[in-house]
């Protein structure tokens, strides 16, 4: 008898039922996953809550499929009927993973090919990001719900035992997003903003993955409740540990991955203190920091080139010898082309460190760590409905319903888009009748993508949105609403890639600076 | 020959509670041995030492040769194990259990697997949670004999049982007990006393006594000695005379080491003046009695011999 397929073929019988529950979840969630880029302008509030509700539906019924199959071997307790019988701990650990393998995996592998397929790719998708996917899957429900059934006796047991950590895992996520907040910069995760980089959870799936699988084995092959216990509990806290401790890094890593530039564009980077009506330098205050908009001129970009800002630092000298560095801040900023920009930079301090260098001039110092990028392959596409492929690209579409629209939703496999400056020439909205003349022709130009894709947060859905809206540019670059316009059929659109080339570092410095007084914020 | 179970100073202990204490026994291959004593005695727990359900905090114990924190897997092919508070597959029914477990055992008899169904009358479409107590024991019964295990271990098997299913079941063991130990706790005295051919006896986790039924049979007597006057009891009595008391001219006591006629000669030394001396055989439950209320090991117990046999039918 081959034990592992005798036992893997019982749970197969015995809990059909929820077999059909997680089939019909996924199912579900298939068939609503086109939705994203069919139904809707945005992603609105109602829309986001039935894609994670579909996606919470499926874990639930794994949670219960897993529960279920764990527990008819439970490991908990001294007076289940299999302990006295002739099972291998071995193969049943194997039947158990063989289930979660045929009834979790590998359906749920499937129902992204055919959301893959839906969305007009290939259902192979990309080998590294079917392996992150997985991987984030497996470490953020399947492998934890695992550890907790094989470390509890029962399913109320479990549920308590499973939403202790989720609140556990929150309020950590809170500790350290608070602990790391003014650290916050763009190394770890470009264009997010938030407070702990996505990146740095991947720690957490990692330790999730190989701390569930040894606690796994561990429980299996001992059944010593605590022991496993306890092992689960300290790769808990050393993964929270890690996680800290890399939220922390970002700091460091700025000065190490942004080096003075000794060649490049940025060294060409021409940057200015240049305030002005509509860009003024101003202070305002907000509880226990002074924010100030600083604003600047930045040019010097070379044809062909483009600059992301992705942090700043400010440091100040006053004469008397203070001195005061700022830590570095995550910049928001689309890339800089070829021209003369007028960004406003924010420059954050404390209400004590203001009060202290407001009433004298000092030397104020603006670093910028940046990151060359240089125009790459380019493509041609031709708008059409209700989807038009472009080639390295993903699959786009500027239509809602039946509507073309003045903006585009682009989907692409297994991750984020590649930094891309798209073009295209606006219509009017009824894409019929009499166009524009040529050289009153308004201009949709805007960048998406990313430079930097973030692994993790890209790899948690097999097709990734992604929204471009632009202003309407005249022929002198100026931009207008676009009221009235459509990007339509049968329009040709442009999309240059931008490749990242190198990181290093502008300097802005300013002698004589005065701190602003404090304002009110203009209201718009 | 090797004893079926051997333990050597076994003991059990649960954060600073003590439960068992220095279990010392020896079951012979063959022998149906019970394991009696109180609720809260330890019985459970000694045979989940033996099960490797738990393991020892103390000495160990060896279960067919084998150290008991060795056993799983191939091993529970000789071994039986039924108890009263197994959490059995629920939501199989009884033909699903027995489909399940048969692959389980090489040497799973299928004959006897359908006699055994016949002479438990299991409703072998019913699942296990629609089942009455006693027929879910019987199924559970079937699931552990039908491989013909060289050990069976039962858990207070006849709890809340009634007669003729503790009969049935009984029946059934004693129909494997030439190819097969059986080793089995129980509170009730009644209910291992006819079929039990050794007897060990547990209170707050120390073994009183381990030994044959017929050798504990003959080593006790209840004896009452008529004196010529009313007496109280007297002091310095030998501590093989058990719970001693006297009313009026009678004194009355368990004499635990019985050796025939010397043991008659040395009451009569003690109690020269005696008018007369009965000398009773006792049964199981006055015997168990007599110790419990003494509550004092049998420092003289023997260790039952290898070679023993079988009570008389």
């Amino acid at each position: 008898m081959n034990q592992v397929l005798h036992i893997f073929r019982k749970d197969t019988r015995r809990f059909w039922l929820e077999i059909l529950a997680s089939f019909t979840a996924l199912a579900i969630y298939v068939v609503h996953y086109p939705a994203r880029w069919n139904a809707v302008q945005y992603p609105s509030q109602y829309q986001q809550l039935n894609d994670n509700s579909m996606v919470c539906v499926v874990v639930l019924a794994w949670w219960l499929l897993i529960a279920r199959v764990v527990h008819a071997e439970s490991l908990v307790g001294d007076q289940q009927f299999w302990i006295t019988r002739p099972y291998e701990w071995k193969k049943l650990l194997a039947a158990k993973a063989l289930f979660v393998g045929v009834w979790i995996y590998v359906p749920f592998v499937i129902a992204q090919m055919l959301v893959l397929t839906e969305a007009g790719f290939s259902p192979l998708g990309r080998a590294s990001g079917w392996l992150l996917m997985l991987a984030l899957y497996s470490g953020v429900f399947i492998f934890p719900l695992i550890a907790i059934a094989a470390l509890t006796a029962n399913f109320a047991r479990m549920a308590l035992a499973v939403f202790g950590s989720y609140l556990a895992a929150i309020a950590c996520y809170i500790w350290i997003s608070n602990r790391s907040e003014v650290h916050a910069v763009s190394v770890y995760s470009h264009g997010y903003g938030t407070m702990v980089p996505y990146s740095h959870f991947f720690v957490v799936v990692v330790f999730a993955v190989v701390g569930g699988a040894a606690v796994v084995l561990l429980q299996y092959a001992t059944r010593r409740v605590w022991l496993s216990r306890a092992l689960a509990v300290g790769l808990a806290v050393l993964g929270a540990g890690a996680a800290l401790a890399l939220s922390r890094m970002p700091q460091r890593e700025v000065d190490r991955q942004y080096p003075a530039a000794s060649s490049g564009v940025a060294r060409e980077l021409q940057l200015v203190f240049a305030p002005k009506p509509g860009n003024p330098l101003m202070a305002g205050v907000w509880p226990n920091n002074v924010f100030i908009t600083f604003p600047i001129d930045l040019s010097g970009v070379p044809e062909g080139a483009a600059v992301e800002v992705d942090d700043m630092q400010f440091s100040m000298d006053a004469a008397d010898g203070e001195h005061w560095t700022g830590p570095w801040r995550q910049l928001n900023t689309t890339p800089f082309l070829p021209g003369t920009h007028a960004p406003s930079l924010p420059f954050i301090l404390s209400r004590k460190d203001y009060e202290h260098f407001k009433s004298v001039p000092v030397t104020l110092h603006v670093a910028l760590a940046v990151t060359e990028l240089h125009a790459g392959s380019e493509a041609t596409a031709t708008i059409a409905n209700p989807a038009f492929p472009v080639s390295g690209f993903g699959v786009c579409s500027a239509q809602w319903g039946e509507q073309p629209q003045n903006f585009l939703i682009c989907r692409s496999e297994f991750g984020e888009l590649p930094l891309t400056y798209v073009t295209a020439a606006f219509s009017n909205n009824l894409c019929s009748g009499p166009q524009p003349q040529p050289e009153d022709v308004r201009t949709f130009a805007e960048w998406t993508g990313k430079a930097y894709a973030d692994p993790i947060d890209a790899s948690s859905d097999p097709v990734r949105l992604t929204f471009a809206e632009s202003g309407a540019y005249d022929n002198g670059g100026h931009a207008h609403g676009t009221r009235g316009l459509a990007l339509c059929p049968g329009t040709s659109a442009h999309f240059t890639h931008y490749d990242v080339v190198r990181r290093s570092r502008a300097y802005l410095t300013v002698p004589n600076f005065q701190l602003p007084l404090e304002t009110q914020w203009p209201r718009n | 020959m090797n004893p079926t179970i051997r333990t050597q100073d076994l003991g059990k202990r649960f954060g600073h509670t003590e439960v068992l204490l220095e279990i010392n026994l020896a079951v012979p291959e063959g022998a149906i041995y019970a394991l009696v004593g109180p609720n809260g005695a330890g019985k459970t727990t000694m045979i989940k030492l033996m099960m490797n359900i738990f393991r020892p905090t103390s000495g160990h114990a060896q279960v067919l040769g084998l150290d008991t924190q060795k056993l799983a897997g191939e091993v529970f092919n000789r071994i039986g194990y039924v108890s009263e508070n197994q959490e059995m597959p629920e939501a199989m029914t009884v033909e699903a259990l027995l489909d399940f477990m048969r692959p389980f055992y090489p040497r799973w008899d299928r004959a006897l697997e359908r006699q055994l169904v016949r002479q438990f009358d299991l409703p072998l479409d019913r699942k296990l949670k629609h089942l009455s107590r006693g027929m879910r024991m019987k199924a559970a019964f079937a699931s552990s004999l039908a491989y013909r295990p060289s050990l069976i271990v039962l858990d207070e098997p006849f709890t809340g049982l009634d007669p003729l299913v503790r009969d049935e079941l009984i029946e059934s063991l004693l129909e494997r007990a030439p190819e097969t130990t059986i080793f089995l706790s129980s509170h009730d005295l009644a209910e291992i006393e006819s079929f039990a051919s050794h007897v060990g006896y547990l209170e707050e986790g120390r073994m009183l006594f381990s030994e044959e039924m017929t050798v504990l049979a003959d080593r006790f007597r209840e004896v009452s000695i008529t004196l010529p006057a009313p007496s109280r009891v007297p002091p310095n009595l030998p501590p093989a005379w058990l719970v001693p008391e006297t009313a009026d001219c009678v004194l009355r006591f368990v004499h635990s080491e019985y050796r025939g006629d010397a043991s008659e000669r040395e009451v009569a030394h003690l109690f020269p003046a005696a008018r007369n001396v009965a000398w009773e055989a006792m049964p199981l439950r006055s015997i168990f009695l007599a110790i419990a209320k003494t509550g004092r090991p049998q420092n003289h117990a023997p260790q039952i011999a290898a070679d023993d046999r079988r009570p008389k039918a």
